[in-house]
């Protein structure tokens, strides 16, 4: 199955095509949503700026989330 | 539904990038965005996004529209906005309940943002009249010194979801006033009522034989955002949305020197001391907490009560929210509608596990209200320990934090402990108190009630905060002089040369 998300992805579609991504990414420290709306970006960028190491285990991670969630 | 579109002019499919009545810009490679009512989670209607095509577009125009805007006296400009506000009075009714349809506030809620439309309007046709500057004495004789203030050019305005049209009117207004060209990028939650309201400007601006004054970009901020905060000819950025974008817009604009206004974040306290009326407090805190769903910048977030009346406090306040009608927000007896989006309602989730995970317990609320829809949830109340790292972020949600004090030195300093700094507010008898609260060892916020909850300005005062809310200030008081350029001039009438400060240079 295609992984839904990568880093490439825009935090704008990222919420509104997988909202229940935001409380998975918040539980790894990262808020993807500020005043009720998105941050503009990608998810890529977001992680760089919140230093977050291996951004690509957790895309991994979020991806396992989605695909089970679904 | 159907009636509410038809009356502002919305078709099923809008463009949404626009600088005119016959100024309307489309681009093959438009996407659409759709609107969705966050009550029923159904399409409202479509929106065509700006592309970078039609951003050019539309900034083009509004550029150019500046070159003779700026030339109207500023007292004609005025009576553009006048007539402004007298078209928004006609559509009161249809355009706010298009706000409360796309973005979910209660029904009077809506209404109230469009009646704020309207008297910032009115404000703005005074000030337009009182654009003053200052003069002063020269220190050289036979030359007279002064200020005056000109126009900035055009300008980008980019608001949130929550105040979707109240926030472009108290820029736009002014702005147009002060002799700026205006384009407004809305949220991309809300890109109708940024439709319709263009509608109405554009008529108004046909009636005086203009366009370009008032322009629309709707679309995303990685595209329209990105492209407006790095566009030199936009000299003021006036943003409202989150700290975090606020400061990646300031450093954008920075880096080019332009201007900012920003509106960022509050996580606004109310103080109840020992001697306050606890029953004028519980409904304050009522309307601030749970008003337009807890996403408000001015949201009553924290609850700072004296220990002595601490437990009596949260029974009113507990009691209070029991009462509350969640549901349709159109319903009149209805007094909290949804949450904007899916997203924000797993915000709010999240927030509430850290909030127990950091020793919170929920003592009304908490959960989501699967059967009136996806996007709607309980207010809640938390009573936390302390003020931990949870309460310190801002959850743009119906989440109410309830801390004590021992004495108002802790409440103050607890209060200023956020790094927001948006509003405020304490309840008390005691004149002492209240001075004190107000005083210079008080709330370090841009917003500072008595007796009131921490809700904004009227219109006539200026809006905003200190700290990581921006600094910036919209709306009423000196507020305009964020929209214009001040220029000193020195005319000499004599016949002789004199230097400032006793100079003497070559004879």
């Amino acid at each position: 199955m295609d992984e839904p998300v990568d880093l490439d992805t825009q935090i704008e579609d990222l919420v509104s095509d997988f909202p229940e991504s935001v409380g998975f990414l918040i539980k790894n420290g990262v808020r993807c949503i500020r005043c009720g709306e998105p941050i503009w970006g990608s998810i890529g960028e977001l992680l760089e700026e919140e230093g977050i190491a291996d951004a690509r285990g957790l895309i991994r991670e979020l991806n396992a989330f989605l695909i089970q969630k679904k | 539904m159907k009636s509410i579109l038809e009356k502002l002019n919305l078709k099923d499919v809008n463009v949404g990038a626009c600088s005119g009545i016959e100024d309307w810009y489309t681009d093959p490679d438009s996407e659409e965005i759709v609107s969705i009512n966050p009550a029923t989670g159904e399409p409202i209607a479509k929106v065509l996004q700006a592309t970078a095509e039609t951003y050019e577009q539309v900034t083009r125009t509004a550029d150019e529209a500046f070159r003779s805007w700026r030339m109207v006296p500023a007292p004609k400009r005025g009576l553009v906005v006048r007539d402004l506000g007298a078209a928004l009075r006609e559509i009161k009714e249809p355009l706010g309940e298009l706000v409360t349809l796309e973005m979910g506030k209660i029904r009077v809620e809506g209404l109230g943002e469009v009646q704020e439309m309207i008297d910032i309007c009115d404000f703005a046709l005074g000030l337009s009249r009182q654009l003053y500057g200052l003069s002063m004495h020269s220190e050289r004789s036979g030359h007279r010194m002064y200020e005056q203030w000109h126009p900035l050019g055009a300008i980008g305005v980019i608001t949130a979801f929550n105040f979707p049209v109240a926030v472009w009117a108290w820029n736009s207004a002014i702005a147009a006033a002060c002799g700026d060209t205006v384009i407004w990028k809305p949220s991309s939650d809300t890109p109708l009522t940024a439709v319709a309201i263009q509608h109405v400007c554009n008529a108004i601006m046909a009636d005086h034989g203009l366009k370009g004054i008032f322009n629309i970009a709707i679309g995303r901020g990685a595209v329209v955002g990105e492209k407006m905060i790095n566009d030199p000819r936009l000299s003021l950025i006036s943003f409202t949305g989150s700290t975090k974008m606020g400061r990646r817009v300031a450093e954008a604009v920075s880096k080019r020197f332009g201007k900012t206004i920003l509106e960022l974040g509050g996580n606004n306290a109310v103080i109840v001391d020992k001697d306050a009326d606890l029953e004028m407090a519980a409904r304050t805190i009522l309307f601030g907490a749970v008003g337009t769903a807890g996403q408000r910048c001015t949201s009553t977030r924290r609850i700072i009560m004296h220990k002595s009346i601490a437990e009596d406090l949260t029974q009113r306040i507990i009691k209070a929210y029991k009462q509350v009608s969640v549901g349709d927000p159109m319903d009149q007896d209805v007094l909290m509608g949804p949450l904007v989006t899916k997203a924000a309602v797993e915000d709010m989730m999240a927030a509430l596990g850290q909030a127990k995970k950091q020793g919170g317990e929920v003592l009304c609320g908490g959960s989501r209200l699967p059967d009136k829809g996806e996007r709607f949830v309980e207010p809640t109340i938390v009573r936390m320990p302390e003020q931990t790292k949870i309460v310190h972020e801002e959850t743009f949600a119906p989440i109410l934090y309830l801390m004590e004090y021992e004495d108002i030195e802790e409440a103050i300093r607890m209060h200023n402990e956020v790094p927001q700094g948006l509003s405020s507010a304490i309840f008390t008898t005691n004149l002492l108190t209240a001075e004190r609260f107000l005083s210079l060892e008080g709330p370090d916020c841009g917003i500072a009630n008595v007796n009131l909850g921490t809700l904004g300005a009227e219109i006539g005062g200026a809006f905003g905060g200190e700290k990581e809310t921006g600094g910036g200030r919209e709306s009423g008081s000196d507020a305009w002089k964020g929209y214009m350029r001040r220029q000193t001039n020195t005319i000499n009438w004599s016949k002789e040369l004199p230097l400032a400060q006793g100079i003497k240079f070559g004879d």
